[in-house]
């Protein structure tokens, strides 16, 4: 009976703490791939903005500086 | 604690990744010392155990004053994790680049150390006891393993836990001493720790003359092999965890730095909330209570 007892407690024991820190683990690493994935979003993000702008920039500049064909 | 853990949180890779692999040689060269001294030490089982455990002492002495990162003593960042100063993904940020980080550092050390053939001291008998210790480790069940490592990480976690109390290096160094020499005579189990012990048990397991002043037959050695040491890292690693994060990091903070009753979410209703946060609300650190006043 008491080692029943004692294998049961042993079991319930190693499943619990296991289960909450293998969980607790896979939480934090699906939280910090998606913490990545939404850094890396935001940059490409930033980028292709900063890219349209510059783009944007130069094109008015080029079309400031050209004289237009007809005048 | 909870600033503490803030700023190691935000430490680079590069920089984190350096100062782990410090700690895991410091570690190692901790379990070097105390594989040497207890060794034909001549004293009794008692004895030999407390005087192997003080000089192990050495590895944390060094990771605390010189300044390094170990898996073990940062599982208190869960602290600042219940505070809402860190996101659950920058607590596992930082635990799985200084644990293998603290890898590297132990498999370096344990490649130099049998490089000097250190181990052949008195007779192989220093080999001897470092091939008993790492047979004794991988022929460890799952809940001797686990409850092992919770016990061996909640006092290294109290003994970094009292280091923050000590004004100078000498209060430092006497905050440490009793905590470690305690776990380490216990017989309790320490994840890094075993990043040195057991591959240095790999190695040495090819050595007759060490195998011989062991007294091992061949049957002993039978899981003394990479599987046997994941076996034991896992279990290990689960009880340090648990020892260091939950039994004394979360419950510091519940007796501590929980919410007053007055604030809007207190108690039970905080720490769901910050379960509910890992999956809902997961880019921004804070804490919840702040997030819902804005």
């Amino acid at each position: 009976m008491e080692n029943i007892l004692s294998i049961a407690f042993g079991l319930t024991v190693s499943v619990l703490v296991s289960v909450l820190v293998w969980t607790t683990l896979m939480a934090g690493l699906y939280q910090l791939v998606r913490e990545q994935i939404h850094q890396a979003a935001s940059f490409v993000q930033r980028f292709t903005q900063e890219r349209y702008v510059q783009r944007t920039d130069a094109g008015s500049q080029v079309a400031h500086h050209q004289p237009v064909a007809g005048h | 604690m909870e600033d503490v853990g803030v700023k190691k949180a935000h430490l680079g890779f590069w920089s984190l990744f350096a100062l782990a692999v410090l700690a895991g040689a410091f570690i190692g060269l901790g379990a070097e010392f105390s594989t040497l001294v207890i060794t034909d030490s001549g004293l009794g089982f008692g004895l030999s155990k407390v005087l192997g455990g003080l000089v192990f002492s050495l590895g944390l002495i060094l990771v605390v004053i010189a300044g390094a990162e170990l898996f073990t003593g940062n599982n208190l960042i869960v602290m600042a994790w219940v505070s809402g100063k860190l996101t659950l993904g920058q607590v596992v940020r930082n635990w799985v680049i200084v644990y293998f980080g603290n890898l590297v550092g132990s498999l370096v050390t344990v490649l130099l150390v049998y490089l000097t053939r250190q181990w052949s001291f008195a007779d192989y008998h220093v080999g001897a006891t470092a091939l008993s210790i790492s047979i004794a480790k991988v022929n460890l069940s799952f809940a001797e393993g686990l409850a092992r490592g919770i016990l061996c990480n909640a006092l290294v976690c109290l003994a970094v836990w009292l280091c923050l109390s000590g004004r100078s290096v000498t209060d430092k160094i006497l905050a440490i001493l009793f905590p470690i020499t305690a776990f380490v005579a216990s017989g309790f189990e320490h994840s890094i720790a075993n990043m040195y012990f057991i591959p240095m048990g790999l190695l040495l397991r090819g050595e007759p003359e060490v195998v011989a002043a062991a007294g091992k037959a061949a049957a002993d050695l039978a899981n003394l092999n990479l599987q046997g040491m994941l076996g034991n890292l896992v279990s290990v690693t689960t009880g340090n965890i648990f020892g260091g994060g939950f039994m004394v990091a979360a419950v510091y903070w519940f007796i501590y730095r929980r919410p007053h009753e007055e604030a809007p979410l207190g108690g039970r209703a905080f720490l769901v909330r910050r379960v509910l946060d890992l999956f809902l609300s997961p880019h921004q650190p804070g804490n919840p209570t702040k997030r819902g006043k804005a």
